[in-house]
């Protein structure tokens, strides 16, 4: 993962959309609408992607290689479409998550310490 | 969840993926999530949740093509940032949606703003339409400059047609032209495989078609066998006669015709591209068969000649050349010639010269609205960059350049310019299209004009140009706000600087406004003063129509005399018809007989005493009564006023008064015939006596007045020249009723007389003598609009400013009620702001009326162009708009309530 570091920093700050997203494929792959529901779940319904949005980001990300593409039967779906993308993290994109979730906490550190959130300095 | 829900949550799914922007794999496909979402929205809420789900995604779509690239990876605004490495085309891109959306956010302005280009682009390309296909578009012809039009001109300045054997004289001795020719128009009636029609025709020399340059379509035009006395009988035809008359057959070259009752051979087929020597040429026939009936030297049979100038010569030379030539001549034959000379016009000068004027005032005036919606968009830029100074402000603070903040101003201001000539280009087209329609017939090549390719670039540069008049200077201006100062001020004190500059633009407007109603106020009384011109006849409830005999079944004075006789019998008293006459001119149609005329106690006009001349005409029936044309004295034509009785005349007032002074003319004596040698030295007068004087008529159109004596004698008595060259005639008929049916009339009792004949340009004196009025009416409806929306605009940019200075004076207002001042004294010092704006505008505006109207002399008739009435009129009017246009601001200003006024910031 070290070897990813350097490069991770070119990436930040990320925006928020980005974030979500590779937040929600963090923990597993997912399809398009799977990601958009998860981070409709984490966020309380506040952060809502559109196909349009979630698949231009998911261009730029698959582009940027922060993201790759598998296919997959999905069973629960067979019905709909027994083939379905699926994406995950690369290890870079994973990378890239863990400095943009350093660089996030590193603020909030500075924000307790200066009482504008409550919590140990 | 029902089946059929979920087959219809699917369906909305697939459709609305497909209007999503097409990626290329490995571009992921929005099919998938959109038919899960679907499926969960029915699931979970049922249809309302599926319509919720739609608007979500509509909202997406949008999204998704205005903001293709535009998902950076980075929130890093620094160029050398990877995830913001957006493209020239993201930017643009970006921009391009910010702008859209802005301008979505304030429909009322945009609406305003495209209106206003629209109506500005609009008129300007329709008018430069016009301009373009009538005049600046090249003639087919070739080597148009060189094509020169040669008329005779006597002693007197009067214009005459060509002599024929001057003619000759010509060809042979000048050194002015490659070749020259003639053409006169020639009646022609065709019959034979099809129903008898007229046809318009023309003699002409050979050299017309090789001047021209135009090649024909079929067969060939006329050579110098053609030109000689003695040719076959052929005759060219246009591609027009060709196709509707033929068929357009291909085997129509030695096809036989009936023309005037005799047969003629097609030898030629011309192109629609050859309009000479007029745009609705029918067919062109050989004047070597007219050569041996034209008369000799010193009478005029109405020819026209023209010639292609050698290469190298300038109109000048070639003027000076034709002149030396006449004075040859003049020389020569001074019985006939003495005192005549030439007047060489190029062809080009002669289509236009009479049109120019008035087409380049109307793209004058366009090009003056045009302005003034440019300096009201200006002004409205302006307005709307100070409501967003706050907001340009904020983004200059947050990092953008000036030019970013230029560029994206021009953007909007460019979207607004192409939505405008879009639909200003529209309603070009609409307007030319109708305009055309109406067939004006004083606008030459009016079936060449429209909105094509030329006109398009026309209307894109006028977009363009206007972007920049209106755009770029508020855009710049916008784009340097002074942050600290825009950032921390209240509203009462916003703007102070742009307010003035928008006053300066409504004075222009005021200014600009003013120009165009007093051209408008001009050209309207110009036009009041044509119509009032006496006619001298009546031309209600009548109706004129043509006959023309052809020689070859009326080939003799009798056989033609017997025909109109009989007609006019079968018509007195038809019904519906309440008087019959004819007469061989129409009046103002410019068309007559000309002569030399003599009353009895006149010496013999001689080589140095240049006779007065006459235009004289032949009368039938009760032509004075149908046209209300009253007898001052004496008598009207009788029945015994035929052949082989005394020989009798009738004159107008005028020459009865020129001639004869307060003396009774009654019984005396004149003569405009002369028997025995043509030529002044040796003849004897043909007297008539005068039996009765009518009132004047109008005769060479609304205005000219040449100084021609007018004769009437009856048809019984033609002159002699007339019975060889017998006249068309015209049939003039007061209806009791509808002109249709006394029209249906006349034709069927033509028709039984002779079935042959055609009945044709039948038409109601009234719509003739509108014709005669119709540019200046043209002119002044045109520029009477532009001035009308330009005042419109005036007035709404006068109150949009006072509304705006009212808006942020609100609080200073509060103060003043709440110290005690009237309402009175803020309506009167708002009124007065908006007035000091009027009168600066007002002043400017009438200097510059005053010289434009200068320029409108040529156009003008019966009116100076510095009419003090105009320009009084144009003033008040412009003061009233500018009263009402301020107090209406000012009312509301007085209207505020003092303490919510304090309360604002």
């Amino acid at each position: 993962m070290a070897k990813y570091q350097g490069q991770a920093a070119d990436f930040l700050p990320l925006t928020p959309a980005v974030f979500h997203i590779l937040l929600a494929l963090s923990d597993s792959e997912r399809h398009g609408y799977g990601i958009s529901k998860e981070v409709a779940a984490t966020t309380a319904g506040t952060v809502r992607l559109g196909p349009g949005t979630l698949y231009g980001t998911l261009t730029r990300l698959l582009a940027a290689k922060l993201v790759d593409e598998i296919e997959r039967s999905d069973t629960r779906s067979a019905a709909i479409d027994p083939r379905r993308r699926y994406y995950r993290l690369t290890p870079l994109g994973r990378a890239v998550a863990r400095a943009e979730a350093r660089r996030l906490a590193d603020l909030v550190s500075v924000a307790r310490a200066k009482s504008m959130l409550p919590g140990r300095r | 969840m029902t089946v059929r829900g979920t087959r219809t949550a699917r369906t909305c799914a697939r459709l609305i993926a497909r209007a999503y922007p097409r990626r290329t794999p490995p571009a992921p496909d929005p099919r998938d999530f959109l038919e899960e979402a679907f499926d969960d929205a029915w699931r979970e809420r049922g249809c309302r949740g599926v319509v919720r789900l739609a608007a979500t995604v509509a909202g997406d779509l949008l999204g998704a093509w205005t903001g293709r690239g535009a998902f950076p990876i980075s929130a890093d605004t620094r160029p050398h940032s990877m995830g913001h490495r957006r493209s020239h085309m993201d930017r643009w891109l970006g921009d391009l949606r910010t702008s859209w959306r802005t301008l979505r956010h304030t429909p009322a302005f945009t609406v305003v703003a495209i209106l206003t280009l629209a109506l500005g682009i609009g008129a300007t390309t329709a008018v430069y339409a016009v301009v373009d296909g009538a005049i600046l578009r090249p003639f087919p012809y070739r080597d148009m400059d060189r094509l020169l039009v040669v008329m005779e001109v006597g002693r007197n300045g009067q214009l005459m047609s060509v002599s024929w054997p001057n003619f000759v004289d010509w060809t042979a001795q000048n050194d002015v032209f490659d070749e020259i020719g003639v053409y006169r128009a020639v009646p022609v009636t065709i019959s034979g495989d099809g129903p008898p029609d007229r046809l318009n025709g023309f003699l002409v020399s050979s050299s017309i078609f090789t001047s021209m340059g135009i090649q024909p379509l079929a067969g060939r035009g006329f050579g110098a066998a053609e030109d000689a006395a003695g040719t076959a009988r052929v005759a060219v035809i246009s591609e027009r006669l060709w196709r509707s008359r033929f068929g357009a057959r291909q085997d129509v070259i030695g096809l036989s015709l009936s023309l005037n009752n005799q047969p003629f051979s097609v030898i030629g087929v011309m192109p629609a591209s050859m309009r000479y020597p007029s745009r609705t040429t029918d067919v062109w026939l050989p004047v070597g068969l007219y050569v041996n009936t034209f008369p000799p030297r010193g009478a005029h049979p109405g020819l026209t000649a023209i010639g292609r100038m050698k290469t190298g010569m300038t109109v000048e030379q070639a003027r000076a050349g034709m002149v030396a030539v006449a004075t040859r001549l003049a020389g020569q034959y001074p019985d006939t010639n003495l005192g005549n000379s030439v007047v060489v016009t190029p062809y080009y000068e002669l289509i236009v010269s009479s049109i120019r004027p008035a087409l380049f005032m109307l793209l004058g005036a366009v090009g003056l609205l045009l302005l003034m919606a440019c300096s009201n968009l200006a002004s409205l830029m302006l307005a709307r960059a100070e409501t967003r100074e706050r907001d340009l402000a904020v983004r200059a603070a947050l990092g953008a350049s000036r030019a970013q903040i230029v560029r994206q101003l021009l953007i909007e201001a460019s979207l607004l310019a192409v939505a405008g000539g879009a639909l200003g280009v529209g309603l070009a087209w609409l307007g030319v299209r109708s305009f055309v329609a109406s067939r004006p017939s004083t606008i030459p090549r009016i079936d060449l004009i429209g909105v094509d390719w030329r006109i398009l670039a026309f209307a894109t540069l006028a977009s363009a140009l206007t972007i920049l008049l209106f755009a770029l200077f508020p855009a710049w201006r916008a784009s340097k706000p002074d942050l600290q100062h825009t950032l921390r001020e209240t509203r009462t004190g916003a703007g102070r600087r742009g307010t003035r500059l928008r006053r300066v633009l409504v004075a222009a407007q005021v200014g600009v406004a003013a120009v165009l109603l007093v051209g408008a106020g001009l050209l309207v009384k110009s036009l009041t003063q044509l119509m009032k011109v006496d006619l001298g006849f009546e031309n209600t409830r009548v109706l004129t129509m043509r006959l023309t005999l052809p020689d070859a079944s009326y080939g003799s004075a009798d056989a033609w005399k017997a025909f109109h006789e009989s007609l006019l019998q079968r018509l007195t008293g038809a019904p519906g018809l309440e008087a019959v006459g004819l007469n061989s001119a129409v009046p103002l149609g410019g068309f007559g007989s000309e002569s030399p005329i003599m009353k009895d106690d006149d010496p013999l006009p001689s080589a140095d005493r240049p006779p007065t001349l006459c235009m004289f005409q032949a009368t039938g029936g009760q032509y004075f009564e149908v046209l209300g044309i009253p007898t001052m004295i004496g008598r009207r034509f009788t029945d015994q006023d035929r052949a082989g009785s005394a020989q009798v005349a009738i004159i107008d007032d005028t020459t009865a008064t020129k001639f004869f002074g307060a003396t009774n003319p009654i019984g005396r004596r004149i003569a405009f015939e002369f028997s025995g040698e043509h030529g002044m030295s040796s003849f004897t007068p043909l007297w008539r006596e005068v039996v009765g004087v009518v009132r004047h008529v109008k005769h060479y159109g609304l205005l000219q007045e040449p100084p021609y004596a007018q004769v009437y004698v009856p048809f019984g008595q033609l002159p002699t020249w007339m019975q060889s060259r017998r006249p068309s005639m015209a049939l003039f008929v007061r209806t009791a009723g509808d002109g249709e049916t006394s029209a249906g009339t006349v034709r069927r009792q033509v028709s039984e007389i002779d079935p042959r004949l055609p009945v044709y340009s039948i038409q109601t004196m009234e719509t003739y003598v509108d014709g005669h009025t119709e540019q200046p009416r043209l002119n002044a409806l045109l520029v009477s609009g532009f001035a009308a929306v330009a005042l419109l605009l005036a007035a709404t940019g006068l109150y949009g400013v006072l509304s705006y200075i009212v808006s942020q004076r609100t609080r200073e207002i509060g103060v003043r009620l709440a110290l005690g001042a009237s309402r009175l004294d803020i309506v009167r010092q708002i009124v007065l702001q908006g007035f000091a704006v009027v009168v600066i505008g007002l002043a400017l505006g009438l200097a510059g009326a005053a010289g434009v109207a200068r320029l409108l002399r040529t156009v003008l008739i019966g009116v100076s162009p510095a009419d003090a009435a105009t320009f009084a009129g144009v003033a008040a009017l412009l003061a009233i708009v500018g009263g009402v246009a301020s107090f209406i601001p000012a009312r509301r200003a007085s209207a505020a309530d003092p303490l919510r006024a304090l309360r604002m910031d």
